[in-house]
């Protein structure tokens, strides 16, 4: 997942960085964004990744053109080739405006990232992993209880974590998951006669 | 005749109770989902995607038109009050309608954005119903290599319309196209990237592709940022709007001119017709016009409500352009079309030339749809909830995108029962959240999903009526014909690029 560090860097300090002549600790103790993993060569580098396997993958089930016909592997072979040379622009690009000493294309604004919660800095991480163990755990202990939870923590996530002392914030935030479980209920189970997962099935 | 009497029939259907709930219904989350800052109308109709499965389609149709338009004038409401547009559309308002806010002025630039709104909205409406059934009579001409040309055409327009990040739009569109060509074959019965597992054997469903990348890849954006509410309650007190003031003078109207509304909704619908171009370019483009040969090119920046006018007018306009290539040739023009024509596969209808013939039955109240919607709900709503909207709009973040969350997810279970569609809209999130941050088109994801198989389609069957000579391309005219507009449209938008006034332009 990608972190941002919040110090703001110079364009010149940036080309500098490429090199990798100047020491960590004189970078604020910072990555080089445009080639760190949070860089802009990360998703060229996975869609490289992707493309490779889906080029390997076409050609492995048929050659493209069999007895003068096209066959089921000539689309995908031209689109994975139309993919190579559109990512190698893309690159290109990226080091064309790193050569002009263009800012570095990060996410959010550096000096942004400073004021933003530790938690809402991995915010998108935390979503997914919820997400993802929501979605995992869907069909085995049912649509109400697995609902429940997963709508409490979010609303942690997307609201204030701290919720503050004493129990009315903690009230709101549960009465909030129970009211938003009920109305989904209501929504997918009732209106639109969608059969939901329970626990006991 | 008969064409007629259907659309009269299709203004019926719309008093039918459940349809006629649909449509405001439909017409009131899309006014909220447009006003929050962050949302937009298009993922109002992302999430209705999933519960198509169980409504009939023609109310699913009535109920997304609704959302459109009202999506697109309700991003005026916080774009004049507190200067953030609900929608990139109502950018533009937001240069004008502001600064007439600081002056007191804030409640009658809504009832300028509404009144151009109503009557951009409801020529569009009008055009499309007389222009559609043309453009499906042209449609009939085109055949197999015509149509992949098109198809192409509309991708590479798709692609230059990202003016400033063309090769990220091809990269996108191109993975677009990719996703779409996992499951089985388009011509033979052959297996492709389903990696031995059946449960890919029926290729990717467009459902958990919406879900992912326009509801969950928000969710993670949003989870980056700070704060309690949607928007600002400190800049919600600021000021009171009061009902009466929404009524624009019509010496002010006069001012503004007939021509100038007409001259708006046309340049929206044009645009809207144009793929890739959505209401933003609408907006732009018709503001753009607007200052150039306004009589008062000195008041834009500082509160025109010309400004406004054509702005709104052609944004509202461009909803009914988007629909006449998704109806006539099945090739959607926008994120928003696309997804409609997902409701229509969803219930197994494809749209084409031979559409609006035989379907006209349940698009009808859609057109209809589209006309009420912004002849009578634009200013009914404005006037009725215009006072309070700015308070409605500013909602706990929490309970927003966690009911949000349910929806989607949930959504995403229906279309099969398995959590395998959840989970694809999750992976399909997290990748347009990436996408997202390095500031690649995902729009352009969705239509290269959307247009891919037709595209190999096409290319493939011309190919091999042809003893697989790529010249057929060449030498049929028709295909040759959008060739050649391809290279036009290369021009104008890449080589040459148009020179209009930029946003930073104007605001300084």
């Amino acid at each position: 997942m990608a972190v941002w560090r919040p110090a703001a860097r110079s364009a010149a300090s940036a080309v500098q960085l490429r090199g990798g002549a100047i020491p960590y600790s004189e970078r604020g103790g910072t990555l080089k964004l445009p080639y760190s993993f949070s860089g802009k060569w990360i998703v060229p580098v996975l869609l490289l990744a992707v493309t490779t396997i889906y080029l390997v993958n076409a050609l492995q089930m048929m050659p493209p053109i069999k007895r003068g016909d096209i066959t089921a592997s000539f689309f995908p072979v031209v689109l994975a080739v139309i993919m190579y040379l559109s990512i190698g622009v893309v690159l290109w690009q990226g080091r064309s405006e790193a050569g002009k000493g263009a800012a570095p294309e990060t996410p959010p604004a550096a000096g942004a990232e400073a004021s933003v919660p530790a938690l809402n800095r991995f915010g998108a991480l935390w979503v997914t992993l919820v997400t993802g163990l929501y979605i995992g755990v869907f069909s085995v202990i049912g649509y109400s209880l697995s609902t429940f939870l997963y709508v409490l923590l979010l609303t942690f996530l997307f609201g204030n974590p701290r919720p503050g002392k004493g129990g009315r914030a903690w009230i709101v935030k549960i009465a909030a998951a129970l009211v938003i479980t009920l109305l989904g209920y209501a929504l997918f189970e009732l209106i639109f006669q969608v059969r939901l997962p329970t626990l006991w099935t | 005749m008969d064409y007629f009497r259907e659309l009269l029939n299709g203004f019926t259907t719309l008093l039918q109770p459940e349809v006629f709930a649909y449509l405001v219904g439909g017409y009131l989350i899309g006014t909220f989902f447009g006003a929050v800052p962050g949302l937009t109308s298009m993922l109002a109709i992302a999430l209705l995607l999933p519960l198509t499965y169980s409504l009939d389609v023609t109310t699913a149709l009535v109920a997304c038109a609704s959302i459109f338009m009202a999506g697109m004038c309700s991003g005026s409401i916080t774009a004049t009050t507190i200067n953030i547009p609900g929608a990139p559309a109502s950018m533009m308002t937001a240069i004008e309608g502001y600064p007439l806010q600081q002056r007191g002025e804030g409640a009658k630039a809504l009832g300028h954005a509404a009144l151009a709104s109503m009557i951009g909205g409801a020529l569009g409406a009008v055009l499309l119903m007389v222009i559609a059934p043309l453009a499906a009579e042209a449609a009939l001409l085109i055949r197999t290599p015509g149509k992949f040309s098109l198809i192409a055409f509309a991708l590479i327009v798709i692609v230059i319309s990202q003016r400033d990040s063309i090769p990220k739009g091809l990269v996108t569109t191109t993975l677009g196209v990719m996703v779409a060509t996992v499951g089985i074959d388009v011509m033979q019965p052959v297996p492709r990237f389903t990696f031995g597992t059946s449960t890919l054997m029926q290729g990717i469903d467009i459902m958990p592709l919406v879900i992912g990348a326009f509801a969950i890849s928000e969710l993670l954006v949003q989870a980056r940022k700070g704060g309690r509410r949607t928007v600002d309650a400190d800049a919600v007190k600021a000021e009171r709007i009061r009902r009466r003031d929404f009524i624009p003078p019509l010496s002010e109207v006069r001012e503004i001119g007939v021509y100038r509304y007409i001259k708006s909704a046309v340049i929206g619908y044009a645009i809207g017709v144009l793929p890739g171009a959505g209401g933003s370019m609408a907006a732009f483009v018709s503001y753009a016009e607007a200052m150039r040969s306004s009589k008062h090119p000195e008041r834009y920046g500082k509160g025109s409500y010309e400004g406004i006018a054509a702005a709104e007018g052609a944004n509202n306009s461009m909803c009914s352009g988007a629909f006449v290539p998704m109806l006539s040739f099945g090739i959607p023009g926008d994120p928003t079309t696309a997804i409609v024509l997902g409701v229509l596969v969803i219930n197994g209808l494809q749209p084409g030339p031979q559409f609006l013939d035989t379907q006209l039955h349940l698009v009808a109240p859609m057109f209809a749809a589209l006309l009420v919607s912004a002849l009578v709900l634009v200013p009914l709503t404005l006037y009725l909830l215009g006072p309070y909207f700015v308070r409605i709009v500013s909602i706990r973040r929490d309970v927003l995108y966690s009911s949000i969350a349910v929806i989607a997810l949930v959504g995403s279970y229906v279309a099969t029962y398995s959590t395998f569609q959840m989970s694809l809209a999750l992976l399909f999130g997290v990748l347009a959240y990436v996408l997202r941050q390095h500031k690649y088109p995902i729009a352009c994801l969705l239509l290269g999903f959307v247009l891919g198989p037709s595209l190999e389609e096409y290319c493939r069957r011309a190919l091999s009526i042809n003893d697989g000579n790529p010249m057929i391309f060449l030498t049929s005219i028709d295909s040759l014909f959008f060739l050649l507009l391809t290279g036009v449209f290369y021009y104008f938008m890449v080589v040459r690029k148009p020179r209009t006034p930029t946003i930073g332009g104007v605001a300084s």
